[in-house]
């Protein structure tokens, strides 16, 4: 029974590879949310330049762009809906600004299981034996800290990976298609988008993004915008 | 079969493919324009490879910032941004140290200004000579850029190799973009060491500058050496994949270049002092990572120093205690009695024989030391358990 789905899952992200459209795989914790919310957003955002060997160079300048367009898309789309975004302000106190700090590293951590043990590949393989069927993930109480200090009900997470191939790259998968009848491999688009009930710390939606290599330009607003949205696609709020 | 009469082979093709290559690889690398060095207080512009690769290790240090394993004591801390200062007022500011407890020997530099300074080399070095050639070594590294130089010195010759793959597949002679790839990944690693050599370099001439012993530094690789041949470890990868040069070798060129140096300062009391207060956690940690023949002989270089020899001795005892081989409790049980002939013995290892005589019976002994181990130690954490050994009922009470 698992290999049709495993090849169903495939066709649908190769499909989506070639044709440059997004897949966004979501999941929910059951309950439900409140209108009107306060949020915390919170961006991870790198842009790469692939080389001409398929090393990616990490670009500060193209980072700096993306992160800002996505940041206004999240903030526009978080007030169209009637919820409140609250900038993070780091706390003045050391020891605080410590416990917060491992806050976010836990849930880098949480999202990482995530993407792995529930969402990833291997068709469910690397599933773990207590969280199968219901979605039961969180950074822990906490997180309470932050909805005291901050007077925040959420806190969104959005992480973006992307990158574009440098004219060397170009030049060599063409005459490296030319010669041998394949492309060599571009860039992606990835990333996750997480929620997080800042009273229980529970993830309470999660969001993976694939996107193809002829993803919308990250470094352009219309292109930002589109990534932002494609993350916050079935967000609950 | 003459020369001349031999039909072109695919081999043929190769070896003209290969010398092509080799000769536009040297006509390549002499294209990179050299690097200056970074300026004090510099940031690389907005657009560059650098800002790049700055921005990742900025992510990276925020993350290091917040570790566990940070040692944030403050006198600590002071001393070694103190040092980096005497080696250089002008850099010393960009530079970011954290101290990480870890029983590895190594330190380590980032683009961005980030250093590391892992506790097992605090521990092994023997004075502040040794420790201030390490941080300048590592300063050496910031200075000269050479996170970017390798960068880009990796791409340009992932680059041509891609170029000689492609052709040589292309051409039927796939092995020479094999070739090609061990070539530059040889080639790669060399560049890495060229790198070490220089910082090597430019750290002895800093620590000279700064008033310290120059001939210091080549006793540090000399005694890892050491260490290692005495654990019969390998002293390193094949050279071939080695991204540092050789320990030895490495001792070898300080040696030669500190040759015409008079001594000058080791601040060896000054650097035991400031450590003094650090080294149980420092053995204990070295403990931790089981490799039971290089802290025996650490501990063993530590004792003929003449550092805190009732603590080392301790940890010596624990070093028996945990390996737990054949006639390893006689070894620690001696160690421990070492230990509780110095001053500076921890309360710890009272505990520590009251527990081998317990395990071997001799209840009577087992208790004396208890005792006095509850009595040195009157808020210990597992009073309530040494007091359970002595209850009435109990073998030792």
């Amino acid at each position: 029974m698992r290999q049709p789905t495993i090849a169903l899952a495939l066709t649908v992200v190769l499909t989506a590879v070639l044709t440059g459209c997004a897949v966004t795989n979501h999941l929910e914790r059951d309950g439900s949310v409140s209108s009107q919310a306060r949020v915390l957003v919170f961006t991870d955002v790198e842009i790469s330049q692939m080389t001409a060997s398929g090393l990616l160079e990490p670009r500060a300048e193209w980072t700096q762009a993306a992160e800002g367009f996505v940041r206004t898309s999240v903030a526009a789309s978080l007030a169209r809906d009637g919820h409140a975004e609250v900038v993070y302000e780091e706390p003045v106190d050391a020891d605080t600004a410590y416990e917060e700090t491992q806050t976010f590293k836990l849930h880098d951590k949480v999202s990482e299981s995530i993407l792995v043990h529930r969402m990833g590949g291997g068709g469910g393989r690397l599933l773990l034996p207590t969280v199968q069927k219901s979605f039961d993930w969180s950074v822990g109480t906490q997180a309470q800290s932050l909805k005291r200090r901050l007077g925040a009900d959420y806190a969104l997470f959005v992480y973006l990976r992307d990158g574009y191939q440098s004219a060397g790259r170009v030049a060599t998968s063409l005459i490296f298609a030319a010669l041998f009848g394949a492309a060599l491999p571009a860039p992606q688009q990835t990333g996750y988008a997480s929620l997080v009930d800042l009273e229980t710390g529970d993830v309470i939606w999660f969001n993976h993004l694939v996107t193809g290599a002829n993803s919308d330009d990250v470094r352009t607003s219309a292109g930002g915008a589109r990534a932002a949205q494609n993350l916050l696609d079935g967000l609950p709020l | 079969m003459t020369y001349a009469a031999r039909p072109p082979s695919a081999a043929g093709r190769g070896n003209r493919l290969l010398r092509c290559v080799l000769l536009l690889a040297l006509v390549g690398s002499g294209c990179q324009t050299p690097l200056a060095d970074l300026k004090p207080g510099e940031r690389p512009p907005p657009g560059s490879v650098e800002a790049g690769l700055w921005m990742q290790m900025d992510k990276v240090e925020a993350k290091l910032e917040s570790s566990g394993r940070i040692v944030r004591d403050r006198e600590l801390n002071d001393y070694v941004k103190a040092i980096l200062c005497r080696l250089s007022p002008e850099y010393c500011e960009s530079i970011r140290v954290y101290l990480v407890e870890t029983p590895y020997f190594n330190a380590t530099m980032r683009p961005n200004g980030t250093m590391e300074l892992w506790t097992g080399l605090m521990l092994r070095a023997q004075n502040e000579a040794q420790l201030a050639f390490v941080l300048a070594h590592e300063l050496a590294h910031y200075t000269r850029r050479h996170t970017l130089k390798r960068w880009q010195d990796v791409k340009f010759k992932s680059n041509g190799v891609l170029f000689v793959q492609v052709l040589s597949a292309a051409a039927g002679v796939g092995y020479v973009g094999n070739l090609a790839a061990l070539a530059a990944s040889a080639s790669i690693f060399a560049f890495s060491r060229a790198q070490e050599s220089e910082a090597d370099a430019i750290a002895l001439e800093m620590i000279r500058n700064a008033g310290y012993d120059t001939r210091e530094p080549s006793k540090l690789w000399t005694s890892l050496v050491d260490e290692l041949e005495y654990a019969e470890e390998d002293s390193g990868t094949f050279i071939f994949f080695a991204t540092h040069p050789r320990a030895d070798d490495r001792a070898d060129v300080l040696l030669e270049l500190a040759a015409n140096d008079e001594p000058a300062a080791r601040e060896r009391d000054r650097f035991l002092s400031v450590l003094q207060p650090h080294r149980a956690t420092m053995l204990r940690s070295e403990l931790r990572a089981r490799r039971f023949d290089r802290s025996e002989w650490l501990f063993g270089r530590l004792l003929e120093a003449g550092v805190a020899t009732g603590e080392v001795e301790f940890y010596r005892g624990e070093l028996y205690r945990t390996r737990g081989e054949e006639g390893d409790e006689a070894l620690a049980l001696q160690a421990y009695g070492e230990a509780l002939r110095s001053e500076d013995c921890p309360p710890d290892a009272y505990r520590a024989i009251g527990l081998i005589y317990r395990s071997r019976a001799e209840h009577g002994r087992a208790r004396e030391f208890f005792e006095r181990y509850l009595e040195l130690v009157p808020d210990a954490v597992d009073r309530k358990m040494i007091e359970s050994y002595l209850e009435p009922g109990e073998p030792s009470s």
